[in-house]
């Protein structure tokens, strides 16, 4: 199939400069941002960020997990736990219990990952409760979604090239992986991948079936949960050398985004019902190592990258397209990842060059984004959960 | 196409398991279905699908795997190849062809009548050749002809490239020699699946062997008797035991503990010409242990397990004040063609360099006469082997990936039970005595509590693995040595299980 279709290259107007967006980050003190911050203020109160300094050159320091109350202007350090590799976190929509998945190659001796479960107490801090195994040979796993019903988290295991299926009791503990799925490299896999590399998975509505992305074999999947167990049921082949690495699923359900290391995001009709990914429908241009947050309502996209800076596409609610929305701003370096609060009010950003969560305020009706502050400070920043 | 065993099938139940009763340790971990494959063809088929759904694979021979890396498969299917059996006609090329479901005295069998060769195998009879020989492979003979896989001469494999497509291999010294190598020791369920060993030649099996065994009474035992006879024992076999005319005589020292009432010694042995008209050097073995305060028997049954069953044929004769029992190998080899009873069982290894201190010694007494309350401590037991012999032909270890050459006892502390309850009581009285007794004088002062390679030992066997083991992140070396192998084995392994489809607890980790 073609993978050309609706290109949409953004024009330089829609730039802001890297020298204003260094600026607003290094120079606007936070009294000046209060009041955009006073009015972004909503119902999230709590924010974990996982940090991983060893992991990359020139930083140095303990890998945890770092709660912040975000209330006010300047996010407040509340607490800090020692975690091993918290590559993502993932609230349980409860807001009982995260899930912190550990980007870790062995375990008591074994080849495999872990995924640690804490519980939240009513203040947000964190108290450790268990560290589950995922199956063996599930090495470095990257991610966890839970089911729309909160009984089921499938992890993508970067290392191991699997899919993990973990049921969730009413405790919140993870109960033992009950479905595995292996997966392979492909016939035109660049040589440098080594195989499979599961990098992201979300459920769709049902809840029953899964979809997810792996850049090692520049698949899409469509996994189905099946007495108790998981099983393929789709695969769908993208470009060859593609690289996908992040996938977002529109509240709608028709809809799901890709972001991929050769930079682009690219949108592909789903037809929930049946479970199959029905064909390509919008490509935008990128810049590299690309990451994208989408906001509550799907209405609008967010993507950053290490060249154009973050960007908003506002969504076809028709088509699902994206039209380069006329907000945009220079990123200073790699975002590690991207949020947007739960109300939708605010974009909240890792930077690796301010070593910082930068928050930026939403303009709900056109999705524009306000000038942006650094609320938090660490090192190695990598993945974040905001309640 | 192979035959599927589910969960619905009334053969699930007896397929499912492995022959240690431990797995699967629970329902949970069994494998979802059993795979019977009976040629390689239908092995390809179903690896293929096996790999296109998703699951993985644990390939089962003789199912005599000490640890959980086949039965525990949650999910997965065992792609089971105990069908595949069998030794081919000559005349074809190569003239023997031994399928990987073939067990080993059924191997041993068909050799004999049909070619009188035989492979230098284990002597657990129900022991399938997959694993047995890609992990190594060692028996009564092997002090004579060396490591069944020293034998190898060709490998039939099943692989999964990249993009996880089943690759039907012939590896040799010439054909992929690297994945060859690794077939020759690295051990099972590591590469791929094994549907064919071929050796281009084996050596002559035994015309005739002599068996004899010594007992003690642990009731008559004290520390101070003790002692002797273990040093006795292990010094033979690190002096005298090293000259080629005694390679043919293979002796196990099965120090069972207290508990059972009695240990002993058991010899099986022929000239290295296959006969036993001369029995110069079998009676100067045996009146090593005339001070001990024993003389040879035809065996008792507190010698080795298989040896000293062997006790209804041939003819008794006497040599000098031991009375021993001749008879023909494949009378000697059929008492041995047992698998033992299905129980629960943990196993750990060591090879020596040396025979033991004193300070060994000593440390074996206190644990083999330890109690543990609650814990019946029968059923324990360390079998000492010789070794040494033709397996140190120090040019093996760089054709083969079996690194151990320099060695001349080989240990298998082991326990066996019934009752789950008894788990936690076997299982640290086995650890405690290892760790002991790997942390005294003679042990690498880097590396307490293992065998880890010096002056004095080799490391452990792949074909005894012991998960306790991965405690130490040095756990390869203690397996492969350090000399290169494992990195070697670690190439291998991306090279042709790029997407690591094989894989268990201590798979090789690329």
């Amino acid at each position: 199939m073609s993978e050309s279709r609706l290109e949409k290259p953004v024009t330089e107007s829609a730039l802001l400069s890297r020298r204003a967006f260094v600026q607003m980050m290094g120079f606007a003190p936070v009294a000046a941002r209060a009041g955009w911050a006073r009015a972004m203020t909503c119902s999230s109160r709590v924010a974990y960020v996982g940090t991983m300094p060893g992991t990359r050159a020139g930083l140095e320091g303990p890998h945890e997990i770092r709660v912040y109350d975000v209330a006010g202007e300047r996010w407040r350090l509340k607490q800090v736990v020692a975690s091993a590799a918290p590559a993502w976190l993932t609230a349980h929509f409860n807001r009982r219990f995260l899930y912190v998945v550990n980007e870790v190659s062995q375990h008591e001796g074994l080849p495999t990952g872990t995924v640690e479960t804490y519980a939240l107490d009513s203040d947000g801090k964190l108290r450790f409760m268990h560290r589950r195994a995922l199956s063996l040979s599930a090495t470095a796993p990257r991610h966890l979604t839970l089911s729309p019903d909160g009984r089921n988290a499938i992890v993508a295991v970067h290392g191991g090239g699997a899919y993990n299926l973990i049921p969730i009791g009413k405790d919140g503990r993870l109960g033992r992986v009950t479905g595995i799925v292996k997966e392979t490299g492909c016939d035109d896999c660049p040589e440098h991948r080594h195989g499979a590399h599961p990098q992201m998975a979300v459920f769709d509505a049902t809840g029953r079936r899964v979809l997810a992305v792996d850049k090692g074999n520049d698949r899409l999947t469509v996994l189905e949960l099946e007495d108790g167990g998981l099983a393929v049921r789709e695969r769908y082949a993208l470009n060859a050398g593609s690289g996908p690495q992040q996938i977002i699923l529109h509240p709608a359900g028709r809809w799901l985004y890709v972001a991929s290391l050769e930079g682009a995001v690219c949108g592909y009709a789903y037809d929930p019902a049946r479970g199959r990914i029905l064909g390509r429908v919008e490509r935008v241009e990128t810049g590299a190592q690309v990451t994208m947050a989408l906001d509550p309502s799907g209405g609008f996209l967010y993507t950053a990258d290490d060249e154009i800076g973050i960007r908003c596409w506002k969504v076809d609610g028709v088509s699902g397209n994206l039209a380069a929305a006329r907000t945009r701003c220079e990123s200073p370096g790699a975002i590690r990842a991207m949020t947007i609060e739960s109300g939708g009010t605010a974009l909240i950003a890792l930077s690796d060059a301010h070593q910082g969560v930068v928050k930026a305020p939403i303009d709900p009706g056109s999705g524009r984004l306000g000038q942006p502050v650094l609320v938090a400070s660490a090192p190695g920043l990598r993945s974040i959960a905001i309640l | 196409m192979a035959i599927t065993v589910t969960r619905q099938d009334p053969r699930y139940g007896a397929l499912k398991k492995g022959h240690n009763a431990r797995w699967p340790a629970d329902d949970a971990d069994a494998a979802s279905r059993i795979l019977l494959c009976e040629s390689a063809p239908d092995a390809a088929e179903t690896l293929q699908k096996l790999v296109n759904a998703g699951m993985r694979p644990t390939v089962r021979s003789g199912g005599h795997c000490y640890e959980d890396f086949v039965a525990n498969n949650p999910g997965g299917a065992i792609l089971d190849v105990s069908l595949m059996a069998g030794a081919s006609a000559p005349g074809d090329r190569p003239p023997y062809r031994i399928g990987p479901g073939t067990q080993l005295w059924n191997g041993y069998l068909e050799l004999y009548k049909r070619y009188g060769v035989t492979l230098p195998g284990g002597t657990c009879g129900s022991v399938g050749a997959g694993g047995h020989i890609s992990g190594g492979g060692y028996g009564l003979l092997s002090r004579l002809h060396g490591l069944t896989c020293d034998w190898l001469t060709a490998v039939e494999i099943l692989t999964v490239d990249g993009k996880g497509q089943v690759v039907a291999r012939r590896v040799d010294a010439e054909h992929d020699p690297d994945l060859f190598r690794a077939c020759r020791g690295a051990g099972g369920g590591n590469f791929g699946v094994i549907t064919s060993f071929e050796f281009d030649k084996l050596p002559q099996a035994p015309e005739e062997v002599i068996d004899a065994n010594f007992s003690f009474a642990w009731a008559e035992m004290t520390e101070e008797r003790f002692v002797p006879i273990l040093i006795k024992f292990g010094e033979y076999w690190a002096s005298r035991g090293r000259d080629p005319e005694t390679w043919g005589m293979f002796s196990v020292l099965s120090l069972a503990h207290r508990a059972s009432g009695r240990f002993g010694i058991s010899v099986q042995f022929c000239n290295p010409d296959g006969t036993c008209g001369d029995l110069t050097v079998l009676n100067e073995y045996l009146d090593r242990f005339s001070d001990c305060g024993v003389v040879a028997t035809p065996g008792d049954g507190a010698g080795h397990e298989g040896l000293a069953a062997r006790q209804d044929a041939g003819q008794l004769e006497c040599v000098g004040v031991h009375t021993v029992r001749r008879r023909t190998w494949l009378d000697a080899t059929a008492g041995s063609g047992g698998g033992g009873a299905s129980m629960r069982g943990k196993y750990k290894s060591c090879y020596m360099k040396q025979g033991f201190t004193e300070a060994e010694a000593r440390c074996l007494y206190k644990h083999m006469t330890r109690t543990i309350p609650g814990t019946d401590l029968r059923g324990s037991t360390i079998g000492i082997d010789s070794y040494g012999g033709a397996i140190n032909r120090a040019e093996m270890a760089d054709k083969t990936a079996a690194a151990q050459r320099a060695s001349v006892l080989k240990l298998q502390p082991m326990t066996f039970w019934n009752d789950a309850k008894e788990d936690p009581g076997r299982l640290q009285w086995l650890r405690d005595l290892y760790t002991e007794l790997y942390s005294g004088p003679d042990a690498d002062p880097e590396h307490k509590g293992t065998p880890y390679w010096n002056a004095h030992y080799e490391g452990c066997y792949i074909n005894y693995p012991d998960i306790d083991m991965l405690a130490h992140d040095y756990w390869p070396e203690l397996y492969y040595g350090n000399k290169g192998l494992y990195p070697f084995l670690q190439g291998v392994k991306r090279k042709y299980d790029p997407n690591n489809i094989f894989h268990h607890a201590m798979s090789i980790r690329a």
